[in-house]
């Protein structure tokens, strides 16, 4: 199912982050492990993803280093300390506004 | 849209020339992974780049955007502290020296201003990996200027320079990052260089600058270690590194002092007289005693009031560098006074903000060299002009007027906004790639 753009962007950097916190990827291994485990539902484009990953980089949420895998150099992602803490009050803030919208939707839903 | 009009179109948008190679390098693999996939589903290859590369996006959209993100920052705070500082310390000299009866001395401090300035805006738009790319042969040139200049001063009959020789600081910082990775080997190579540093240090600029330069470089080499810039276990680098530097030399001081005491050298009598100022109140402990006579008459605001001496009085020594936080304190009083440390501790809070901002190694380890350059200079004289510290040729930052100073602290300070400007632009892949680039186009006719 495809989600409103606008919807999934405030939350993009949350959800990378979130992907960081179990281990270090690259770009194309975030996208991928995004689609499966969202089940097709975040298609996120590489033109979005960089961008965003270097802006997280720049505000110390993620460092990067290079590593050579099977043969291929690849630049890899990590989160930092700074990182989970901003992911911490992300989560947080998405909590309460779930909640908000399952109270204010709720009826509809039950 | 081939793969490589794509990243051309990306690069293009980004006006920072450095950090487009990581940036096109980092698209490429990543077409090649979504291509390799759709190839992976049986696909030709042809149709598999073409697809990822429509998967990416609008190439000028990215750019545009990543160029936001890596574009060159201006630390406008520094540079407004270093501006005022500046301006004000050249008036301060100016009134404090009396320049009136020296019309020839305005034109000689407007010329080490203007100089400082130069030098600061200099270092500020060279990119400082430079200083890693090329440390030893900055290293080689400096050590050759310093020397010259000199050997130019002591004929003229003056001083050599005591602080030149703290560009070794910075430039150390460079010499351990080209030894990142690098084993024991290179552990010993940099305790080497550090002595070559201390020792050069000592040979151009005096006893007490190659101390601090010791000190200085002793923990950056401690704190590479500790990074684990060397592929030996850190702990141990850190703990060897510490201990032969540190240790070793500390316990041979202290053997010294128990078996021989304080000798009967030219330093063991200036640090007898600091300790002890009223023994040898007609020879080094002088200045010790006219310190405590200055800030005992020094007045919260205002010019001390010197009718209130009883006794001899001490006349203290003329306008001298060194001393120019108590003879500010004489002539302003202690707010004054106290306003000037408060500069210099601004300076060193800013420089201290931006090792912390570092991600980059090579960053945050030449930032370190140059706070401490600025704060153990700062913090020694504070403590020189109160007593509490044997009496050096020390020089602050701002109020002197003498050139190789001014270059020194122009360095430091050009430095860290160098640092500041590049923080997200040059990266561990890039640092050894120069900016400048000439590209030959050949067109056959």
């Amino acid at each position: 199912m495809a989600i409103d753009k606008a919807l999934i962007s405030g939350s993009t950097s949350m959800l990378i982050l979130r992907l960081l916190e179990e281990k270090d990827m690259y770009g194309y291994e975030m996208i991928e492990t995004l689609q499966k485990k969202s089940e097709n539902v975040f298609v996120l484009k590489a033109g979005t993803l960089y961008p965003l990953l270097h802006s997280l980089e720049g505000k110390n949420y993620l460092t990067s280093y290079e590593d050579e895998v099977n043969g291929k150099q690849r630049k890899y992602y990590s989160i930092t300390k700074a990182g989970r803490k901003y992911l911490r009050s992300r989560m947080e803030e998405w909590k309460e506004y779930q909640t908000a919208v399952v109270h204010v939707l709720g009826e509809v839903f039950v | 849209m081939t793969k490589e009009s794509f990243i051309s179109n990306v690069t293009e948008q980004i006006r920072c020339v450095r950090a487009r190679d990581g940036i096109a390098r980092e698209l490429s693999d990543h077409i090649a992974d979504q291509a390799e996939a759709y190839e992976a589903k049986g696909e030709s290859h042809e149709e598999a780049v073409k697809r990822a590369v429509e998967e990416m996006g609008d190439p000028v959209e990215v750019g545009v955007e990543l160029d936001r993100i890596h574009r060159p920052q201006v630390d406008y705070r520094l540079i407004g502290m270093a501006f005022l500082f500046h301006v004000a310390g050249f008036f301060l000299v100016w009134k404090l020296g009396d320049f009136s009866q020296h019309p020839e001395s305005i034109a000689r401090q407007c010329a080490v201003l203007f100089l400082s300035f130069g030098v600061m805006a200099g270092m500020y738009f060279l990119d400082y990996s430079f200083i890693a790319r090329y440390a030893y042969g900055i290293w080689f040139f400096v050590t050759i200027a310093i020397w010259i200049g000199n050997l130019f001063l002591v004929r003229e009959g003056r001083i050599p320079s005591v602080m030149l020789s703290y560009l070794y600081v910075p430039i150390f910082a460079g010499i351990l990052y080209r030894m990142r990775k690098g084993g024991y080997r290179e552990v010993l190579w940099a305790m080497g260089m550090l002595m070559v540093n201390a020792c050069f240090a000592q040979f151009l600029s005096g006893t007490p600058a190659a101390a601090n330069i010791y000190v200085m470089c002793t923990v950056l080499l401690v704190i590479a270690a500790a990074k684990g810039w060397f592929s030996e276990p850190r702990r141990i680098t850190a703990t060897v590194v510490t201990g032969v530097l540190v240790l070793l030399p500390a316990a041979l001081i202290i053997m010294t002092f128990v078996l021989f005491g304080f000798g009967d050298g030219f330093r063991a009598h200036r640090l007898l007289a600091w300790l002890h100022p009223e023994q040898y109140a007609k020879e080094a402990g002088f200045t010790y005693l006219w310190l405590r006579q200055e800030w005992g008459m020094a007045r919260l605001i205002g010019a001390a009031d010197h009718s209130l001496l009883q006794g001899d009085s001490l006349i203290g020594p003329y306008f001298t560098e060194p001393f120019i936080l108590v003879q500010l304190v004489r002539s302003y009083g202690i707010l004054a006074g106290a306003a000037l440390v408060a500069a210099f501790a601004a300076v060193a809070v800013r420089a201290f903000q931006i090792i912390k901002r570092q991600k980059n190694q090579l960053g945050f380890m030449m930032s370190v060299a140059c706070f401490m350059v600025i704060l153990l200079n700062c913090v020694e004289g504070v403590l020189i002009n109160t007593g509490y510290y044997p009496v050096s040729n020390i020089q602050f930052p701002f109020v002197s007027y003498n050139a190789c100073t001014g270059i020194t602290y122009a360095v430091m300070i050009g430095l860290l906004l160098s640092i500041y400007r590049h923080e997200r632009i040059i990266t561990e892949e890039t640092w050894k790639r120069p900016v400048w680039r000439l590209t030959v186009k050949w067109e056959k006719r």
